[in-house]
């Protein structure tokens, strides 16, 4: 499906609009492969409670905008997690919570542990937020530093 | 703390010795694992086997006797002990798919925490080379699954009524279950050989993460474990503290699960946000007191990291009679609303023999009437000092499980508060202890067993020390991997697709647990 | 139908269509701006914010709150970002799987044009709308199931059998509940319906509704009916507790699993839609339809409907999901028979005020 910009119109404007409209409704995976699923599950619910800021809960990949690298990538659960971003309808993004996607966290030594994200999904996060857990506080900021990117233009295609 | 005698058998006597002792009293099977000897170890040294350890418990005079099967450590083999005990179904696969054991009669050793398509490699041998791993992605999910995937229902990793990368895969009709295979090891993140690889103090951090919700008691009973081996008395103070740690942790454990875990399997929206936005209040006692809301590292062999800090007292005051006068709610608007009560009721029943043969433990096990706590049986310094009541419940059934975890939130809110009010003067950690050196500290040869209730139930550590600064062995027996047993044997017997979330949620296993 | 043979008959289907003097007279307004197609979309934008609001104040939290000011551009947004995602078809999908989500959207489209915001704002009336609005509703249980057939997907299935489960619940049960206005107000078109509650007519319909007027409110005269029919309602709607087809933690998202990007707007939208509807059709058959003192018709309709609608709303949110052999344990043998008894009172009352 082609896009084709109207005359008259600048496509800067379109871009700010496209770009605020993505920032503000990022919906989430529901998909938690460790640890730090308890800290975003107590991100939304009361005293933290992110959908202030748009960012929901979606169920199946098919509604979902944002991964959420949360845990310790075993490699039993490596396909699953391939799988899922193939079905995340475009345009997607991926933010890892926590150590352990990005280094393998407390479990480095581990057979059982792929230790970076990237290797596995061939994708750069748009923000690494380091802690074991990190606090929910933590967790918005990641949020947060993915929709500034997005507002900026220096992440993922609009 | 558990000491325990060794009693030796060969795969031909196995299972008449395991019959026999079974039938004088020692009818919990704990775990069954292998402890692996090649002739450089420093335990043994020369010896040259693979030990299948099983590990049995006497829950009526709380005595632990241990069968040991010495076998070759080529081609081992022993006979399945399902008949005596169902239980131990998939502590046979975990020790085939781990150590190569083969167990004749097994109805199915697939893969259970190693990825499906795992080579014939084993990790926890001591010869274990990472490089030889290859995995096979096209093996099937399941036995179900095989010859034809498409007919499963997959209810497992990203469904979000499995709390977490766990499941089954079914086979259904309409909604009812013909059929179910567990599907667990996604969270396999191999503590027990990284307990080998870390020393005794690294381990505090790699025990804690045995269980994401409810990680003080794994460090508790890692520090009593080491300090049994080590002779080391802790001064009375640092028990104190060190229940008033646990107590908290489980209390933060149950509100999770009454929240998110079992009203949101109903989609009870408003216990799910209430009770954890409650919890929020207990982490920040935790934060208070140890620095961390979900993981602390605040026990430790000899005591605990610091004493509590100015307005602790004050703070849990507050913070714990809030609570306290909130449980009346949460018991109305979860125990007695109809739909709800309709929903639990029925579901998953357990008869108390039929827990104990397959080795749950913990609030499912209490909710059959089996008046069995570790904290009271394994005598755990300081719980029957104050009185400490086990919290039982007859009926077996997903509310009765949910009455016994109410429960035992209010007997904690009430340990806490009279432990912080009976606090002894004194330090917080053993004062012989050099702390400096702890670190590197050589823990002299030896084993032991040790014992505690963790949130979901009877957790246990068999550390076995060869005088170097790391662990030769460190086996976990996590609560949740017989739990989850017990609900692949509940929808074994038939039940509904529609039951599978709260079931999962009534049993309240942790895939963190469960995996290790 | 004739087809208009001279220039006369086609100068009359034009006026009808566009309008003498009154642009508002025309049907092409009606069905594209109030109440038509912008009207929806305006109320369902609003409708979205307003159960997350509800809900999230319920849970103790905010809800929406930076997007627009209270949050009332995060309904906009959220739109607005499905579709511009990319919209995805399985390979093995049906070749309707696009057209599912149109169809729902239209059938529920079909239920606003019967409901009357007030009797010149209505598209569709005559003198037996109310079983032609049965028989909708009738059908949509109908078009969940084609739509989780559609998707090729094993959850989209399990959740659209689940709404067939959910049809052999309520469908009695709602007919049951109907009985008792059509025998106080003698007449079958929902117009007729509110003229029978005492509201005067705000213009010389074409159409002749028959009816007998009452004078009075059918919810203050029978107070259980009003509970009743707001029960089935949600039923119909499968607003929670009676959220069967799509309870989460068992069926993913039961039959729209495999939909995203602007097909998940679309089902998301007519969703609401349908709740904004079932929350009319209990204002028009028990509250009066449009009327509502100091204000114009339509806006009546609208603001009575919303308040319905939020007592909808506020039950779904602090209730739990149901079982579904508890469902239809309750829909059979609790609730048939209490509109059977309802219908009984009614008799009495009609008996005892001496309407005939």
């Amino acid at each position: 499906m082609t896009r084709e910009i109207p005359e008259g119109v600048n496509p800067k404007d379109i871009e700010s609009v496209l770009s605020w409209v993505k920032g503000s409704s990022l919906w989430n995976l529901h998909f938690c492969f460790g640890c730090c699923s308890t800290e975003i599950m107590a991100a939304m619910m009361p005293r933290f409670d992110i959908e202030r800021f748009g960012f929901a809960p979606a169920d199946t990949p098919r509604q979902a905008d944002v991964l959420v690298a949360n845990g310790p990538i075993s490699r039993k659960i490596v396909p699953r997690i391939q799988r899922l971003w193939a079905q995340m309808p475009d345009p997607k993004y991926l933010i890892v919570i926590g150590a352990c996607p990005m280094s393998g966290g407390p479990y480095q030594g581990s057979y059982n542990i792929v230790t970076d994200i990237r290797d596995v999904l061939n994708v750069e996060p748009a923000a690494f937020i380091p802690g074991c857990p990190p606090n929910p506080e933590g967790i918005l900021e990641a949020f947060i530093m993915l929709k500034n990117r997005i507002k900026e233009g220096s992440y993922g295609k609009l | 703390m558990a000491n325990f005698e060794k009693i030796a058998a060969t795969p031909e006597t196995l299972v008449d010795t395991a019959r026999s002792l079974k039938a004088s009293g020692f009818t919990f099977l704990e775990f069954m694992s292998a402890v692996d000897y090649i002739p450089k170890n420093k335990v043994e040294p020369g010896a040259n086997r693979m030990d299948a350890v099983y590990m049995l418990w006497n829950p009526a005079t709380n005595e632990q006797k241990m069968i040991v099967v010495p076998l070759p450590r080529d081609n081992p083999s022993v006979p399945t002990v399902m008949p005596v005990w169902e239980g131990a179904n998939w502590h046979e696969r975990e020790a085939h798919e781990l150590f190569g054991i083969d167990i004749k009669g097994h109805p199915n050793l697939r893969h259970l925490l190693l990825a499906e398509g795992w080579n014939d490699t084993y990790p926890l041998r001591k010869d274990f080379n990472v490089d030889d791993v290859e995995i096979d992605w096209s093996a099937p999910t399941s036995k179900l699954a095989e010859g034809n995937p498409e007919r499963v229902y997959h209810f497992a990793v990203q469904h979000p009524g499995a709390h977490g990368p766990q499941g089954f895969d079914l086979l259904l009709d309409g909604n009812t279950i013909v059929d179910a295979e567990a599907r667990i090891g996604y969270v396999h993140r191999t503590l027990e050989k990284l307990g080998e690889q870390r020393n005794y103090y690294q381990n505090i951090l790699n025990m804690e993460r045995g269980c994401i919700m409810c990680g003080m008691p794994y460090i508790d009973v890692w520090a009593r474990a080491v300090e049994e081996l080590l002779g080391v008395e802790v001064p009375e103070k640092a028990k104190y503290l060190r229940l008033i740690a646990v107590e908290l942790n489980r209390l933060s454990s149950h509100l999770l699960w009454m929240g998110p875990q079992q009203g949101g399997d109903f989609a009870y929206m408003p216990v799910a946000m209430w009770a954890i936005g409650d919890r929020e209040k207990v982490l920040d006692l935790l934060e208070a007191l140890t620095g961390g809301r979900i993981t602390f590292a605040y026990i430790r062999p000899g005591g605990v990291r610091w004493d509590i800090p100015e307005g602790f007292r004050e703070m849990a005051q507050k913070n714990l009679r809030y609570l306290e006068s909130r449980l009346p709610m949460y018991e109305e608007m979860m125990f007695k609303e109809p739909i709800v009560k309709e929903r639990l009721t029925g579901l998953g029943k357990l008869t108390p023999e039929e827990a104990i043969d397959i080795g749950v433990s913990g609030p499912s096990l209490r909710a059959t009437g089996v008046a069995h706590d570790t904290r009271k049986d394994a005598h755990i310094p300081v719980y029957e000092d104050l009185g400490f009541q086990i919290v039982t419940q007859t009926g077996g059934d997903g509310w009765a499980r949910g009455m016994v975890r109410l429960g035992e939130m209010k007997e904690s809110i009430r340990l806490i508060l009279d432990a912080l009010d009976r606090l002894p003067p004194g330090n917080s950690e053993a004062d012989l202890f050099n702390r400096r050196a702890m670190p590197w500290m050589k823990v002299p040869t030896g084993e032991v067993y040790a014992v505690t209730e963790s949130c979901r139930g009877r957790l246990g550590i068999h550390l076995i020390s060869d005088g170097t600064s790391k662990p030769y062995r460190t086996k976990i027996r996590g609560p949740s991997f017989s739990n989850m047993y017990a609900v692949e044997h509940i929808l074994k017997k038939g039940s509904y697709l529609y039951d599978i979330p709260a079931l999962i949620g009534s049993m309240d296993t942790c895939p963190a647990d469960m995996d290790r | 139908m004739i087809f208009p043979h001279s220039l006369g008959a086609w100068t009359h289907v034009l006026r009808i269509w566009i309008g003498d003097n009154m642009l508002a007279d025309s049907l092409l307004f009606k069905l594209f701006v109030f109440p038509g197609t912008v009207f929806s979309f305006i109320i369902v934008l609003f409708l979205f914010w307003w159960w997350r609001k509800i809900g999230a104040s319920i849970q103790s939290r905010y809800g929406p709150k930076h997007v627009g000011p209270s949050g009332t551009l995060q309904t906009i947004a959220d739109v607005l970002k499905l579709i511009t995602k990319e919209s995805i078809v399985p390979e093995m999908a049906s070749k309707w799987f696009w057209f599912m989500p149109v169809f729902s959207f239209v059938l529920s489209f079909l239920f606003l044009s019967l409901i009357p915001f007030s009797d010149h704002w209505v598209i569709i009336d005559f003198d037996a709308s109310l079983i032609m609005l049965f028989a909708v509703m009738a059908i949509e249980p109908l078009f969940i199931f084609l739509v989780g057939w559609a998707s090729y997907n094993k959850y989209g299935v399990a959740g659209g059998e689940r709404a067939g489960i959910q049809m052999l619940g309520y469908e009695v049960f709602l007919a049951l509940t109907f009985v008792p206005v059509i025998m106080m107000s003698h007449s079958w078109s929902l117009v007729g319906i509110v003229y029978a509650q005492g509201v005067s007519p705000t213009w010389a319909s074409p159409v002749l509704h028959t009816f007998t007027n009452r004078g009075v409110w059918f919810g203050f005269v029978q107070p259980l009916a009003l509970v009743l029919s707001i029960i089935a309602v949600m039923m119909a709607v499968e607003k929670k507790p009676f959220n069967i087809p799509h309870a989460e933690p068992e069926v993913l998202y039961g039959s729209s699993t495999e939909y995203g990007g602007p097909f998940y707007a679309l089902q998301m939208l007519s969703q609401f839609l349908m709740g904004f509807l079932g929350a009319g059709l209990i204002t028009t058959l028990y509250l009066g339809g449009w009327a509502l003192p100091f204000v114009p018709p339509a806006v009546g309709f609208v603001l009575k409907t919303l308040v319905v609608g939020t007592i909808i709303i506020w039950l779904e949110h602090s209730l739990p999901a149901m079982r579904i052999p508890h469902f239809l344990d309750v829909a059979w043998r609790k609730l048939v028979p209490l509109a059977f008894l309802n219908i009984f009172i009614t008799l009495i009352i009609m008996e005892v005020l001496g309407w005939a």
